[in-house]
């Protein structure tokens, strides 16, 4: 700031410039801004719409009858619905436990370790998050069914799946956590005379806590969101995102289901991605995956 | 006591690192690494051993060629108009402005959306009737006594820039946060000395900016080509199935559809082929197989 003033030649152009400049930023953060939430908007009031007005035209951009009864006609158009919302919920809570347990171990190593082949891990981890999930999934599949475990009530093999990229994910977020919490704590912990595992169970994780709820939710919002692999690992006993996807699909034309699968689905997504928002930008911002 | 803990750690550290890693790798050879291989050997393995027939079977099918024209099409135009878009966005925002942080959140949105509730945006917005019409009526940019036909069977051309536009919507903003954190990075020494020495904006943009931020973009550019390979949920949804074949489509299809599993794994693994040699190429790019980098990031 200070420099810029003393680089103006004339303060009156530079305070017109930085006017402009600031008035120009001020237009493509509304107009993206407006891009971005307007279509939004849309999916939330069509859901909320009676269907007298969704099938009115032109569409009422500000809607008088708020009703319900697009949601009640969305769980009830497929008696799937309802069981598939629990189960989508013991998948990502399922999802949680592997990639806490075992990514955040992962994690922690990688930030408080120096050792041979962590730049190979490193990768591995990155690599393994690439690779594009058909082509784990199919097999994955086929070997589930050579197993008897291809569509079972509890989809374990989905929940397996899911475990792959989530723990790569929560290495990384976990790792960055826990190079925030100062080592010295842990060994002046030591030094007290509690063990190491005493030191990170009584020291670290407390600390660590509120970024591991941090991780968590995030991989319950893409185990909630995710599709394609829930498509081909289920088939009787799908996921809510597997059983709203053939009902949206197959719904074109009918703006008052689709509208409600959508909303219903967007939720408890954009509800937890408010909660830890702040996280999400780090991860984007500072851990390339 | 320094040395009694150094001693401890000199001990401990040559074994604890690995046993902590241990259940990661077991958990990526049981899950990942298996089935990945077994996946490269149902497309390979007939009723008699090797054979490449289902190969031969996919390269004869129009619609392979079809799926794997729309599939780059797609990649090559939306990426571009992404990336354009988000660095022009990105630029501006980096000005710094009050509610930043709101904004960011706003833009988050898109990325965090379930698939199906984007879909379900598109598809009511591209029906007859649907949204996106009635605000063009309400602005005054249509006739209401002739809403445009926006999916008209058949016209595929009009259907990918449909299928852009909403892609833009929702990848925009993901290209946008990666190029912004970049530019932040970036010291605005740079650009006042560029300034002292007489050059113009787009000078410095083109000189200074852009090779700086070059990690950046190429993170931005691979991860948002990664993605467009995979498009499939949003076409399905808006267009319906198999009216704009993509690959993952057609692997889906194979698989679920008709029962054919190695049919399904041929395609995936002519999917992981592309999606392997960009994730390749974006390690190498980003330095990530230069030796060790020392502890954590």
């Amino acid at each position: 700031m200070v420099s810029e003033m003393a680089l103006a030649p004339q303060g009156v152009g530079v305070n017109w410039r930085r006017f402009s400049g600031l008035t120009m930023t001020y237009l493509a953060v509304a107009g993206i801004a407006l891009f971005i939430l307007v279509p939004v908007y849309f999916l939330f009031i069509l859901a909320f719409m009676s269907k007298a007005e969704v099938y009115s035209w032109p569409l009422p951009l500000f809607p008088q009858h708020f009703t319900l009864d697009n949601f009640r006609f969305f769980l009830t158009i497929n008696p799937k619905i309802i069981p598939s919302i629990w189960r989508s919920i013991e998948v990502a809570l399922t999802t949680i436990l592997i990639a806490l347990s075992i990514g955040g171990l992962a994690g922690y190593s990688f930030a408080r370790f120096r050792f041979r082949g962590k730049n190979a891990l490193k990768l591995s981890v990155l690599f393994v998050r690439m690779y594009p999930g058909v082509a784990v999934a199919i097999p994955m599949a086929v070997l589930f069914m050579r197993l008897g475990l291809y569509d079972t009530p509890f989809p374990i093999a989905l929940a397996l799946n899911y475990g792959v990229g989530n723990i790569g994910l929560t290495i990384w977020i976990t790792a960055s956590i826990f190079l925030g919490i100062n080592e010295e704590l842990e060994e002046q912990a030591m030094v007290l005379g509690l063990s190491r595992m005493g030191a990170f169970f009584r020291i670290t994780l407390p600390l660590a806590a509120p970024g591991l709820a941090a991780a968590a939710i995030y991989t319950f919002i893409g185990a909630w969101n995710e599709v394609v692999i829930a498509t081909l690992m289920t088939q009787f006993n799908p996921t809510l995102a597997a059983v709203t996807y053939h009902t949206v699909a197959a719904a074109a034309g009918s703006l008052h289901l689709q509208s409600a699968g959508g909303a219903f689905m967007a939720f408890p997504a954009l509800i937890f991605t408010f909660i830890i928002k702040r996280y999400i930008i780090q991860m984007w911002g500072g851990v390339r995956i | 006591m320094a040395t009694k803990l150094g001693g401890l750690r000199t001990k401990l550290g040559s074994y604890y690192p690995y046993y902590l890693i241990i259940p990661a790798i077991l958990y990526y050879i049981a899950f990942w690494a298996i089935p990945a291989a077994s996946g490269v050997a149902l497309a390979f393995q007939g009723p008699k051993g090797f054979t490449l027939r289902y190969f031969q079977y996919v390269i004869r099918d129009p619609y392979f060629y079809q799926a794997l024209g729309y599939t780059f099409v797609f990649l090559a135009i939306s990426v571009t108009v992404e990336f354009i878009l988000a660095l022009a966005v990105a630029l501006l925002i980096n000005t710094g402005f009050k509610g930043a942080s709101i904004f960011l959140f706003v833009a988050l949105i898109p990325m965090v959306l379930p698939e199906i509730s984007y879909g379900a945006i598109w598809a009511t917005g591209y029906a007859q009737h649907g949204w996106l019409n009635s605000l063009l009526v309400h602005v005054g940019l249509m006739d209401p006594s002739q809403p445009m036909a926006w999916l008209a069977y058949g016209k595929i051309a009009r259907w990918m820039a449909l299928l852009i536009v909403a892609e833009a919507w929702r990848g925009l903003p993901s290209v946008m946060i990666i190029l912004l954190a970049g530019l932040q990075g970036i010291s605005k020494e740079y650009g006042e000395a560029a300034r002292i020495f007489g050059a113009t904006g787009f000078q410095t943009l083109r000189k200074i900016t852009i090779p700086l931020l070059k990690p950046s973009i190429q993170t931005a550019l691979i991860l948002r080509a990664i993605g467009a390979v995979q498009i499939f949920v949003i076409i399905t949804v808006i267009f319906g199935h198999r009216n704009l074949p993509v690959l993952v489509e057609e692997a889906v299809y194979y698989f679920r559809e008709l029962h054919q599993k190695q049919l399904g794994a041929a395609y995936a693994l002519i999917i992981m082929g592309i999606v392997v040699t960009l994730s390749v190429l974006y390690l190498w790019l980003s330095g990530s197989f230069k030796g060790e980098e020392g502890r954590g990031e």
